[in-house]
Formats: C-alpha cells, sequence, structure tokens
C-alpha cells in the first residue's frame, strides 16, 4: 500500500472516526484505525464493536492495500502535521507504516490488517430515507432524555419507531420522557421499533450537517443499524430488551396549562437554579402570570415572574428539578411553549406551542 | 481510657408481647407468642418470657413454636402500636440526656457522663414501669458494648453494673461470641483456631490472627480487652436501614424463608415510620452455603445482593414484603442452601423532604 494525501483530508477523516475507538484495552487491534487504500480512495474505520464509523476521503493510491495503525499516535501526529502533501506507504513484512513529507520521515508500528473486524452484514436489512438536518433535530430533542443506568440497559437507548412515513424517536431515564417525531422516506412501507444506544446516536449527531437536502439512508436488521450519511457510515449494535410503554403512563388530561416564553424562561431558571439546592423550584400557574420561586436556608431565595401569553385551567403549585425542566428548553426551538399540568404530583407535559411533533413529560418533586 | 460509667443500654424486655400483654389482661401470665400464624408457615417475632421457658425464640418458625409450647397465644403483629410506644419510651428517655443512639425500635444506647449513671438507669426504668407498664433491662458501663452485655445479662426488669474491675474478672471466660460485630461466621472461624473465649484470644499469636482476620483482628483483641472508645452517635442519619440472620441450620424452605422476609419488611416498616421515612430500594442479601477462597480474611461464603427501586418511596410492610418476596422468587439457587437471608432498604427519603417522582418502569 502506498498513497499520496493531503494532510487536511487525513486529519478531518481521522477525527471523524476518532470517536468509535475502543478505549478498552481487551483487544489491542480495537485500539488501532483500519486503512484501505482502493480505487483512489483511502477509507478508515475505526470500531468498539458496539459502535463502529467508517469516512471515504479521496487520495492519491499509487499501490492498493490495508493496515491498522495504532489510533492515537497517528491521529496525534497527523493533526501536528504543517498542511501539504503526505506519503504513506506500509511495509506488509512486519506491518510497519512510513510516513513522509517535507524532510521528515516517521516510521509507526501497527497490526495487520485481517486482525480487524468485519463490518455487520447489511444483507436483509429493512431501509429508509430521512433527511439529515430532520434527523439531527429528532436526536437532539430526545438522545439526552436516556437513562445511564445499567441495570435497564433498554433505557440507555433511543426507541426508534417507523410507521407509514413517520419516524419517531422516545428516550426515558424514568424521570422525563422525550418523544419526537419526523418525516422520513419509506418507500417499501417497513414498519419496525428498534433501541439505539444513545452513546452511537450522540457520535451520529455529531457527523450529521444541518444541510436540509442532504439524506442519510438507514438500515435495520436484526441486531445492526447502518447509518449511510454517503461518505461516512455509521454502524451500532442494536439494544436487547423489551421498551415499556411509556407514554401510556403519563396522563391524557392536563387541567392546567400556560403558554410561555421559552428564552425568558429558560434565562430564569438558570439564575434561579444558582441560589437553590439540588435545583428544586416551585412553579406556580396564576391567572395572568407564572412565577418561580425557591426557598433554600443560609443560601437565599428566589423570586421570578413570567408573564403568560394565555393561561386556562385552575392555579397550581408544582415542584421540578430545574435542571429536567432546562434540558427541555435547551432543545427548544421556537420561540413559545405550552407546560401543561395534571395536579402538583402528576407527571406535566411541555411542547413547543404551535407543534406536536416534539413532546417532553417530566415527574415533580414531590413532599413526602 | 475512660473508666468511670457514664453509658446506659436500654433493652425492653419482650417488647412486642409486653406491650400485648398489658393492653390484654388476660394475656397476662400466659406464654404469648407474637407474629406469623402457625398454620400459613408463619416466623415468631418476639415472645413473652412465659414462652421463652418452652424454648420458643424470635425468627424460629411458628409452626415449631406450637410444638414447642401447645399452649401458646399467637397475635398478628400490630407494629403502628409498638412505633407509637417506643416513641414514648424514647420521650422518657430524653428527659435524661439528649445523647440517645437508637439501635432498634425497643433497644438504645444514652450517654449519661456527668450524672450518676446507675441512678439515671434505676430512675429510667422506674418511670417506664409507673408511666408504661412496661419493663426494660438496663446495661451500666464504661464503655457501649461493656453496657450492652451488661444489659443482656439480668433480664427481665434487670439493672447490672459492669465496672472496670468487674469487666477485667469477666473477660478471660467470655465466649467471643459476645464480643461485638462476632456473629455465627466469625464464631465458627475463631473456634477453628481454638479460640472460645476472649482469654483464648488474647493468648492467640496476634500476627496469625491477623493473616486470618485483618485489620479486624486488632478490634477484637481490643474488645476482647474491654476497651471500646467508641462513643454514642445520635440521629444517626441513616442510609439504610436493615435486618438479617444467619441460621444455625442452612435452610432450603422457600416458604419459611419468604414468612422470614415478610418479618423483617414488618420491622424495617416500624422502624421507617418511626423515623418519619419512606425508602425506594429494597435489597435482598443471601448468603450461600458455599465457601468461597480468598480475600483478607481467607475466604467467605458466597454472597449475593439483588435490590429493586419503586417508582414512589414506601413505609408500607405489605409493600416491602411483596417487593421482598418478588426479588427472592427471582433468584436462581442452583442447587444451593441458603446460610444467611436479609432485608434492607436505601433510598431513603425522610417526612416533609422533597423527592423526585419516578415513572414505574
Amino acid at each position: 500500500m502506498k498513497i499520496l494525501i493531503s494532510q487536511e483530508s487525513l486529519n478531518a477523516t481521522l477525527a471523524t472516526v476518532a470517536r468509535a475507538v475502543s478505549t478498552k484495552n481487551t483487544i489491542p487491534v480495537l485500539s488501532g484505525v483500519y486503512l484501505s487504500a482502493r480505487n483512489g480512495n483511502l477509507t478508515i474505520r475505526a470500531t468498539d464493536m458496539e459502535l463502529a464509523i467508517e469516512a471515504v476521503t479521496s487520495c492519491e493510491v499509487i499501490s492498493e492495500g490495508e493496515i491498522v495503525l495504532p489510533a492515537r499516535y497517528f491521529a496525534d501526529l497527523i493533526r501536528r502535521i504543517p498542511y501539504g502533501n503526505i506519503e504513506l506507504s506500509v511495509d506488509y513484512h512486519n506491518h510497519v507504516a512510513t510516513l513522509r513529507w517535507g524532510r521528515s520521515q516517521y516510521v509507526i508500528h501497527g497490526f495487520a490488517a485481517d486482525q480487524f473486524p468485519a463490518l455487520p452484514d447489511v444483507d436483509g436489512a429493512s431501509s429508509f430515507t430521512v433527511s439529515q438536518s430532520l434527523l439531527r433535530d429528532l436526536l437532539r430533542q430526545t438522545t439526552f432524555a436516556a437513562g445511564h443506568d445499567e441495570s435497564k440497559p433498554w433505557l440507555t437507548g433511543v426507541l426508534f419507531k417507523l410507521r407509514d412515513s413517520t419516524l419517531t424517536g422516545t428516550a426515558t431515564d424514568g424521570v422525563r420522557i422525550a418523544y419526537a417525531e419526523t418525516a422520513a422516506e419509506n418507500a417499501q412501507g417497513h414498519s419496525f421499533s428498534v433501541i439505539i444506544p444513545s452513546r452511537s446516536l450522540n457520535e451520529l449527531t455529531r457527523l450529521l450537517t444541518g444541510d436540509e437536502e442532504s439524506q442519510v439512508h438507514v438500515a435495520v436488521t436484526a441486531n445492526q443499524v447502518f447509518f449511510d450519511l454517503g461518505n461516512v457510515r455509521v454502524i451500532s449494535r442494536l439494544l436487547e430488551g423489551q421498551y415499556p410503554d411509556v407514554m401510556r403512563l403519563v396522563p391524557q388530561t392536563y387541567p392546567t396549562e400556560a403558554v410561555l416564553p421559552g428564552d425568558e424562561f429558560m434565562e430564569a431558571l438558570e439564575r434561579a437554579t444558582l441560589i437553590t439546592k439540588d435545583g428544586a423550584v416551585k412553579i406556580s400557574f396564576q391567572a395572568d402570570k407564572v412565577t418561580i420561586t425557591s426557598n433554600t436556608p443560609e443560601v437565599g431565595q428566589v423570586y421570578e415572574e413570567l408573564a403568560v401569553s394565555s393561561m386556562t385551567g385552575d392555579p397550581l403549585d408544582i415542584g421540578f428539578n430545574a435542571r429536567y425542566l432546562l434540558d427541555f428548553l435547551k432543545v427548544l426551538e421556537e420561540k413559545q411553549f405550552r407546560f401543561q399540568c395534571s395536579g402538583s404530583r402528576n407527571p406535566a407535559r411541555l411542547q413547543p406551542a404551535d407543534s406536536s411533533q416534539f413532546l417532553y413529560v417530566v415527574l415533580p418533586l414531590i413532599t413526602l | 481510657m475512660r473508666t468511670d460509667l457514664w453509658v446506659i443500654h436500654l433493652d425492653m424486655d419482650a417488647f412486642f408481647a409486653s406491650v400485648e400483654q398489658r393492653d390484654n389482661p388476660r394475656l397476662r401470665g400466659k406464654p404469648v407468642i407474637v407474629g406469623g400464624s402457625p398454620s400459613s408457615r408463619g416466623v415468631v417475632s418476639t415472645c413473652s418470657y412465659e414462652a421463652r421457658r418452652f424454648g420458643v425464640r424470635s425468627a424460629m418458625p411458628s409452626r415449631e413454636a406450637l410444638r414447642l409450647c401447645p399452649q401458646a397465644v399467637f397475635i398478628r403483629p400490630n407494629h403502628a402500636k409498638y412505633a407509637a410506644v417506643g416513641r414514648q419510651v424514647r420521650a422518657i428517655m430524653r428527659r435524661f440526656t439528649d445523647v440517645i443512639q437508637p439501635l432498634s425500635i425497643d433497644e438504645a444506647f444514652l450517654d449519661v457522663s456527668g450524672q450518676d449513671a446507675v441512678k439515671v438507669a434505676r430512675e429510667l426504668k422506674e418511670a417506664i414501669r409507673s408511666e408504661l407498664q412496661l419493663t426494660g433491662s438496663a446495661g451500666v458501663s464504661y464503655c457501649k458494648f461493656m453496657a450492652k452485655l451488661a444489659s443482656d445479662m439480668q433480664k427481665p426488669d434487670g439493672l447490672t453494673v459492669i465496672t472496670w474491675e468487674r469487666a477485667q474478672e469477666l473477660l478471660p471466660t467470655l465466649p467471643v461470641r459476645k464480643l461485638w460485630g462476632v456473629g455465627p461466621a466469625s464464631e465458627q472461624a475463631l473456634n477453628a483456631l481454638g479460640i472460645y473465649t476472649c482469654g483464648d484470644l488474647l493468648a492467640y499469636d496476634p500476627d496469625t490472627l491477623r493473616k486470618h482476620f485483618g485489620k479486624r483482628a486488632d478490634e477484637l483483641r481490643m474488645l476482647a480487652q474491654g476497651i471500646d472508645p467508641r462513643p454514642v452517635v445520635p440521629h444517626r442519619e441513616a442510609k439504610s436501614i436493615g435486618e438479617e440472620n444467619t441460621f444455625p441450620v442452612d435452610q432450603t424452605d422457600r416458604e419459611y424463608l419468604n414468612q422470614l422476609l415478610e418479618r423483617y419488611a414488618d420491622n424495617l416498616s416500624a422502624e421507617l415510620k418511626r423515623q418519619g421515612m419512606a425508602a425506594r430500594t429494597v435489597t435482598v442479601k443471601i448468603k450461600w452455603n458455599v465457601f468461597v477462597e480468598g480475600g483478607p480474611r481467607g475466604g467467605d461464603f458466597l454472597q449475593i445482593t439483588r435490590s429493586q427501586t419503586l417508582p414512589m418511596p414506601t413505609n408500607d410492610a405489605r409493600t416491602i414484603g411483596r417487593v421482598a418476596r418478588e426479588i427472592f422468587a427471582r433468584v436462581e439457587w442452583e442447587g444451593r442452601k441458603v446460610r444467611l437471608l436479609g432485608l434492607s432498604v436505601h433510598n431513603l427519603v425522610k417526612k416533609g423532604e422533597l423527592f423526585q417522582a419516578h415513572l414505574p418502569i
């Protein structure tokens, strides 16, 4: 194998896949990145067996071949090489790569390419297509709410459901539920539900563009999901387990409802949490206003008042951990949101004022 | 080291049974067993001294108790009542000192430094007798370990004083089982080394003892010399509350073990209510009759814990008992026998405190 490649594209491609490199030391070859030069392209791949990322960039291929190089040394070195062309050649006798640029020459010891695990098979997958920017919104609105409790592994992922031309995502950690839906192109009319690890989705979100025109092709098999972004592919293991029907557990009616300005509410909450123990705040819904109060002995008191665009139903006092409300407000795109309550001991519902494509349900703080 | 008399251990006598006898004159002088019914394979919670004469003991299957004492009167426990009486006892203690460390609903240490400890113990017992018509046994000593040992020496209605000098007379022949923290497992391990009394323990080579017991060896040697520097710690904010028992004979009877879990649940519920608390997590602990070599103590019996977290905190005995039985039913036995069974509750929330509600998933 011998290629000529620009520092910029090699560095960018390595940065794309680097987050999938295994941080565990159990299988040495997984601490490396797999490089393959074929047909004028360099393909770089990393995996920790749960998540794999593969990226392709064009380069001048002088002779084809493969090698696995230790990700840390290799990526750190490439980042510090000045702009310009790099020659990378591989000696197969001892799996050693030689890098040359300017008047410098480095030798890095690697692994045999055939030690690196092959990508899972995409055969028999159900596939659909969704816009990159819409998928990115859906992921931003749901992934953060997934759990971290490894004793309930299925809750550490996002439930993806495809039916007709609608893709939905649901995530919960038992305290809040985030639900979002978006349009998908489902030509073959597939229906399925799968649970995708939130870590894989966080990496995917980072790689999706905000570009309306770009598409991502998604293929799902019995235990893997493939996201094809064009020159980047993200492949993730699916989580096993029975995802609970969480929407069945939340109230159907919400007698108290206010429409509030998202930014102002978020700023007020952020101020309030500065002098609040464990983020505990009381939200009071009144005829013409909503107040945020909290009282922390020996620290201080909070009073914030917000005008409401509309308020219906009974006045209500309800406690929340402000952090859970802020998580929603941070991903809210619209100016106004609807805050609906069903009594002070029951889950509350938040959503953009003019959309039902994003829903957030959060459980209150209750006094024993 | 302090050798003046400053600590009292007060242990109410056959507490649940005595409360029942007090409130129902027809039960007085009779063998009374508070606990599960013998027909439902229940377990003895507490029994009156009349029943103890027949060999009935706490944690014994009620059916076994009935066989030993066919004339016994069985009563289902009323934990709300015992908790209320327990609070009355605590209120009386508080007239004498603020430094009170409750060990359970019917047992506590009192730090009465600066007072005449023997006089306080006498007045405390008298107040409990005249106001609540109940008796307790008190131990007065210069350290907690000796005070607890003392209260156990004369029961019921005893008042025993162990001075430093008396302790030195008692210790050489005192069985190691009486040492703080020595349960059946440690007792067996000590016996295996030929150590039966505190005298044996002190005569044993300290380095070899350390090889077997790690740093606990030095604590044991201190206790065996009658040295226990621990203070009385009031208002301990518990992170968990639990109860466990090691069985004299390894158990395989699931129904008996289920009944024992129910009894633990009753006690934990009463303790939670007494402290004005509720818990979200229920944990069952099992030690199997399988010994695993290794570790600082040279090995221990294989132990597992299994937990379940509830959406809402609870202090309800039925809920805790039901969850405990559900957890226990899911445990794989793989042909083993149960050497120890324990139940504890964690994630405690105090009355009036805020807690985060959770979805029931």
